[in-house]
Parts: C-alpha cells; structure tokens; sequence
C-alpha cells in the first residue's frame, strides 16, 4: 500500500516537473574551426589540393582552417580517424580523402566530412578531373563542405571577370579578364589600349555584355565564352551603356542617349529591336532586370540627386525605391529577387549598401572607402565589389550580413568593375 | 447462495417442524378416529365409577363438617338436651350400630365388588397411561429432536452473525486505518510541497543565475550557418553529470533544418562542461539541471 502511495506520489511529482528550458537567441560570428587534411596521394601533383579547399574555406569567412603542422595524424580513411585527437584541437569538422587515378588517366578524389563533436560522417563524395582541373577538383570539395556545414550552396567554383587597367598608355592597358572566383587562372578576354567598361554575364554564365571604346566611340559587345566570339551590339551616336541581361537572357537593357538625353532601352536580343522604356530630361542610367523580369530598376537624377526607380515595363510606370540618403545608384538585384545592392553615399563616403524591396530597409555593408560596382553572388550571401587600398583599385568580398569582409591579393594595375558569374554548370 | 440458506433457514425449519407436527397429529387422530367398540364400553364404565366414587367421598365429607359444626355451636345449649337424650342415644345407638354393622357388611362386599372393579380398571388405565406415556415421549423424543435441530441451526445463524460482525468490525478497522493512512500521506504530501515551494524560492534565484550562465556558454559557442533566419527553431534535449559535463545531446524538435540543427547540437557540444554546475546545491541538480531542454530560436539576424 505504502509502495504504491510512493510510487503514485513520484509519478505526480515527475509528471509534474517539466524540463527547464533554456533559451538561446543569439550566436557568435566566430568561425568554425575545421581540418583540411591533406588528401591521400597527392604529394606531387602540380596542385596542392589542401591548401586550395583550406584558402577557399578561409575565404569565406565562416570557417577557420587549422594548419597541417598542427594536426596529431593526417588520416585519410575513416578507420584512421581518431575523434579525441580533433577534439582536442578544438576543431568542429575535419575533412579527409584521398586521390586516385582512373584507367582513362583522370584523376578521381574521394572525400569525407566528419563532424568531431558528436563522432559521425556528414558527408561522403567523389570528383574527378584532368590534370588540368585540379584546382576545379578542390573547389568542388569546398563546395560540398560549404554548403553541408552551413545549409547554402559554394561559391567556390563559380567565377568572375573584371577589368584591368595597368596604368600605362599602350595596346593592351585595358584588360577584360575572366578568372576563377579565388583570382587564380585568370585569363585575358579582351585587352585594348582604349577604356573597357561594365562588364556583366547572362544568366546561363555562357555570355559577357561590356562596353568597349575600341573603335573610339562607347558601343556595346556581347561575347560568347565558349568560342572568344564577340558580337557589337550598338554603335548609337552619344552615349552606349551599362548593358543588363534579362533574366531570360533574350533581352538586354542598356543606356543611350540617341535621342538626346540618357534613357532607358530594352533591346530584344535576336531581333535587335529597341524599346525606350523612360521618358525623363534627367539623366536614366545603369539598368538592371528585377528578378521576375517584368520591370527594370536604374539609377536617375529625376528627383535632383541620383535615386533608385523601378519602371514596369507593362505600365511605363516609374516608381522611387530609395529614399535614405542623398546618393543611390547602380542598382543589382539579388538572386532570390527580395533585395538590391547599390552605391550608396553617406556623408561624402561611396558605400555598398543593400534595402530590402519590401520593407524599404537599407543597410550600410562596406566601410572603405570610394566603394563601387557591387556584383552579388550567385548564392546570394556575398558580393564583390570595386574598392582602394592604398591609393589602387582592388576587388573587396563582403556577405551579405555584413560580417564577413575581405579583400582580394592585389593584382597588376587598377583593378574595377568586378562582375561575379552565375552557378555554372 | 449461503446468505439465500441463512435467509431461508428459519422458515424452512418452521415449516419442517410444523410439517413434522401435522404428520404426528394426523397419525395420532388417524390411530384414535376409530376405537374399538370394547374400549368405548369401558371408558363409559370408567367414567360412571369415577364420578360416584367422587360423589361419594365428598359427601362423607360433608357430613363430618356438618355433624362437627352442629356440636360446637350447639354444645352448651344442648348439654341437658344431651343427657336426657343420652339413653335414648344409646338405644338408638345400639340399634343403628346393628344396623351399621349390617350395612357395613353389604358395603363391605359392595365395596369389594367395586374395588375389583376399580382394580380392572385401573390396570386399563395404567396401561393406557403407559402407552400415552410411550406416544408423549416418542412426541417428546421428536420435539426433542427438532429443537435440537432447531437450536443447533439458531447456533449456527449466531456462529454466522458474530463471523459476519467480526468482518464488519475488521473491515472497519481497515478503512480506518487505510483514511488515516492517506490523511497522514495528503498532509505529509502538502509539507513536503510546502518544503518544495520554499526551497524552489530559495533556489530559484540560484537556478537563474545557473540558466544565465548556461545560456551565455552556449551562446557564444553558436555559430549559426549562413542559412539561419529568424524564426527558425530547433530543440535539444542535454544530459548533464553532476560535474558539469555535458553526457548526451539530442535533436528532440528539428527546425526543419540539418544544418541548423547541428550548429545548435554543436554549440552545445562545443561547451563541453558547465565547471560552475559543481558548486550547485545537489537537490537542486537532480531536480532541474541533470536534464535540460535548449531551444535555438535566433532573434538577431538581419533576415
């Protein structure tokens, strides 16, 4: 009898006591330590594998690679891997592989993400390449991790083309340059000893619109990656500029003023036909397609100071979107179409910036300075952009929230007008 | 069924003896009805004798009072009378004594006669006497028996009675016994609540101060991935051992999101040991911190 009261009153008491729950609504900004271990059999080849996914992971501001020297044993299969070792070093993750050829002469990495603090494998996968893809091999190991480990898609395989200015008068001081998004195998498109401007990529990432000055009047180009082919697409009197991929990549929108005053077209593609989409005697620049492609969002000093407008083009009805501050222009939208990123200027200072379209919201993501040319990423989290440092132009990163921000090594001459491709297939 | 027998005894013994009697009755008058004609001229005999022999005495009797009663009231008065009359008596006396003398003697063979008579008699009636005798106690041995019967089953009914009392009693004593026993557990339940409220008070303030050190470790250990939004929720359910360290971390409610999930099971890994848990009052340990509930709900990201 005694027993059962017991137990009925402990039951009560159980039953009665919920768990105490501990709520957490902040983080860190810390980065996720992790190990790059150096992939088996590849000692030799013309890449160092390691270092390539440690530099891409480390890039992105979310991870923190430890060194090799560090490491208590570099195991390549999972048998070898001894949990308490990279606990120890306080690493969250640890990456292993190894290398192999394939009878056709390919090479083939095996790789494994093991999470150190609750002991198991997140991810296991293979990827293969020419001896010339190795750097491709690398990044694709990065993309993997990146996007098991945080929920979104690398970028690491993606790229970007800039231009170039080495500075000196001469055939060759304007580059248009294609390289990977890392700024490693970079390769020339175009060079001419007249200004390249503007370059942007279409939405399939096989195709640059720019605008060159080689025939010594502005016009504007459309190259075709794959064969180095270009094709000029306007050679209106005045001013031929700023050109924008629909999202279909079947239209162009771009700036002429052809009819006396910058405005506003939409070029069809295939057909070349115009459509003058703004109708201001203030200056309509820099166009850019919103995400669903009915409208187009450009920068115009309609309203005294350059602001933001977006025109449907259904209606050709122009409407203000920003509104904090006295300078707002080039506008680029994000992938997922929610945001813009633009110039923005507070206080004398160049800024990028980034509003949400819904809300209004704007947010101030750069603090150097003459900040310009904001190109965002394909996964929507970062966004280059065009900067000085020590009095030369160089290309800055910076996600999305504003907490990661870097800056790439420097290259030869100015570097500006960074555009970053689409996911490639 | 046997309270239905005990219920039923009564009557059904009531019934039996009652039956029984009836039968005795009817045998009896079934025997008697007809008796043989000799014995009903005997009786009518008997009958006459008795009475005359009654009459009889009680007229002497009589007469003895009378012949007494006359000589005391009459003594005094006729003491002349009684000398006078002394030889008349005397003669008469004579006379009546040779008269009585004679009767006596015809009395005396009368009497004879009738004592025979009464003796014959008498030896009828014994017999009968006997033989009523011999009925009585055959009745008597039968009565006998069904009030044994009868007091053997009321014994019973009483045995039944007091066994029933005693449960009752027992049973009582049981309940009383099982109400003071839950009184003595309500009460000893409410104190011990009572003790609970007030060390729950006391220790409340511990107990934030220990949720707030907890919720900072984690916090700074939570690198959200990229992918977090506000909004997003994931639950986990933590194991803690008395020296702080976390034993055991599970996803009990996912965001929905893998790599959420695990960026809040990883902070919390990450920790690895609340060192400050070991200076908690143990009652205060087992009851709120050997098992914990974290929820990750970010509240400060710009999307």
């Amino acid at each position: 009898m005694r027993l059962i009261i017991a137990l009925f009153l402990s039951w009560i008491t159980l039953s009665a006591h919920a768990l105490l729950t501990v709520e957490i609504t902040k983080g860190s900004a810390k980065p996720t330590p992790i190990a790059i271990v150096p992939f088996g059999n590849t000692n030799g080849l013309p890449e160092d594998i390691q270092q390539i996914v440690s530099a891409d992971l480390d890039r992105s501001g979310l991870f923190q690679t430890i060194p090799k020297g560090e490491m208590l044993s570099q195991p390549t299969t999972q048998k070898e891997v001894y949990f308490r070792d990279w606990q120890r070093l306080k690493v969250s993750y640890v990456v292993i592989g190894a290398m192999t050829t394939t009878p056709d002469g390919r090479y083939a990495l095996h790789f494994e993400l093991y999470d150190v603090l609750s002991s198991r494998q997140v991810f296991s996968g293979n990827t293969v390449g020419q001896v010339s893809q190795l750097r491709d091999i690398a990044h694709a190991v990065s993309d993997a991790v990146f996007e098991k480990i945080t929920g979104i898609p690398g970028i690491f395989s993606t790229k970007m083309v800039y231009v170039e200015d080495l500075g000196y008068a001469g055939p060759g001081r304007y580059r248009l340059v294609f390289a990977d998004i890392d700024g490693a195998r970079e390769r020339v498109l175009q060079a001419s000893k007249m200004p390249i401007l503007s370059p942007v990529w279409s939405h399939r990432g096989d195709k640059i619109a720019y605008v060159s000055f080689e025939t010594t009047r502005p016009a504007i180009y459309i190259m075709d990656l794959a064969t180095g082919r270009k094709t000029q697409m306007t050679n209106f009197p005045g001013l031929n500029g700023a050109p924008a991929f629909s999202p279909d990549d079947t239209r162009l929108a771009m700036c002429l003023s052809k009819d006396g005053n910058p405005e506003i077209y939409v070029m069809n593609i295939a057909t070349r036909q115009l459509q003058r989409i703004t109708d201001h005697f203030g200056i309509d620049h820099e166009p850019a397609f919103s995400a669903d492609g009915r409208s187009v969002l450009f920068t115009s000093s309609r309203g005294g100071s350059p602001q933001i407008y977006q025109v449907d083009l259904a209606s050709g009805r122009p409407e203000r979107v920003t509104f904090d501050g006295e300078y707002n222009a080039r506008p680029r939208v994000t992938p997922d179409g929610k945001s813009i990123v633009m110039v923005h200027r507070d206080k004398g200072i160049f800024h990028i910036a980034s509003q949400d379209l819904k809300t209004g919201d704007m947010r101030i993501l750069t603090e150097t300075l003459l900040d310009e040319s904001p190109s965002v990423a394909p996964n929507g989290a970062m966004l280059l952009y065009a900067t000085q440092q020590q009095g030369k132009g160089v290309l800055g990163a910076v996600s999305m929230d504003a907490g990661v921000k870097f800056t790439m090594p420097s290259r030869q001459g100015d570097v500006r007008e960074p555009a970053w491709s689409p996911f490639l297939k | 069924m046997s309270d239905a027998v005990r219920k039923n005894a009564i009557p059904t013994l009531a019934s039996l003896t009652l039956h029984l009697g009836l039968l005795g009755a009817l045998y009896y008058w079934e025997t008697h009805r007809d008796p043989p004609p000799k014995v009903v001229e005997v009786q009518v005999i008997e009958a006459k004798l008795v009475a005359l022999k009654t009459k009889t005495k009680v007229a002497h009797q009589e007469d003895t009072r009378k012949i007494n009663k006359v000589e005391v009231s009459q003594a005094v008065e006729k003491e002349q009378d009684i000398k006078n009359r002394q030889e008349d008596d005397r003669k008469a006396a004579a006379e009546k004594l040779a008269e009585e003398t004679q009767k006596k003697a015809q009395q005396e063979s009368q009497r004879k006669e009738q004592e025979a008579k009464v003796e014959e008699e008498l030896a009828l009636k014994r017999k009968k006497e006997e033989e009523k005798e011999k009925e009585k106690e055959a009745k008597e041995k039968a009565e006998a028996e069904a009030k044994a019967a009868e007091d053997k089953r009321k014994a019973e009914e009483l045995a039944a009675k007091a066994q029933e009392e005693k449960r009752k009693s027992l049973e009582d004593k049981i309940r009383k016994e099982q109400q003071a026993e839950k009184k003595k557990q309500e009460l000893l339940k409410l104190k011990q609540a009572q003790e609970r409220q007030i060390r729950a008070e006391q220790a409340e303030e511990a107990a934030n101060s220990y949720l707030a050190m907890i919720k900072d470790r984690i916090e700074r250990k939570w690198n959200r991935p990229p992918s977090a939004r506000n909004g997003m929720a994931c639950v986990l359910h933590i194991s803690i051992v008395p020296t702080g360290r976390i034993v055991d971390v599970e996803v009990v409610k996912s965001s929905g999101s893998e790599e959420f999930d695990r960026s809040a099971e990883q902070a919390v890994r990450s920790v690895e040991q609340f060192k400050e848990l070991q200076g908690m009052d143990p009652d205060l340990f087992e009851q709120d911190f050997r098992e914990l509930e974290i929820l990750f709900r970010p509240e400060d990201l710009r999307q």
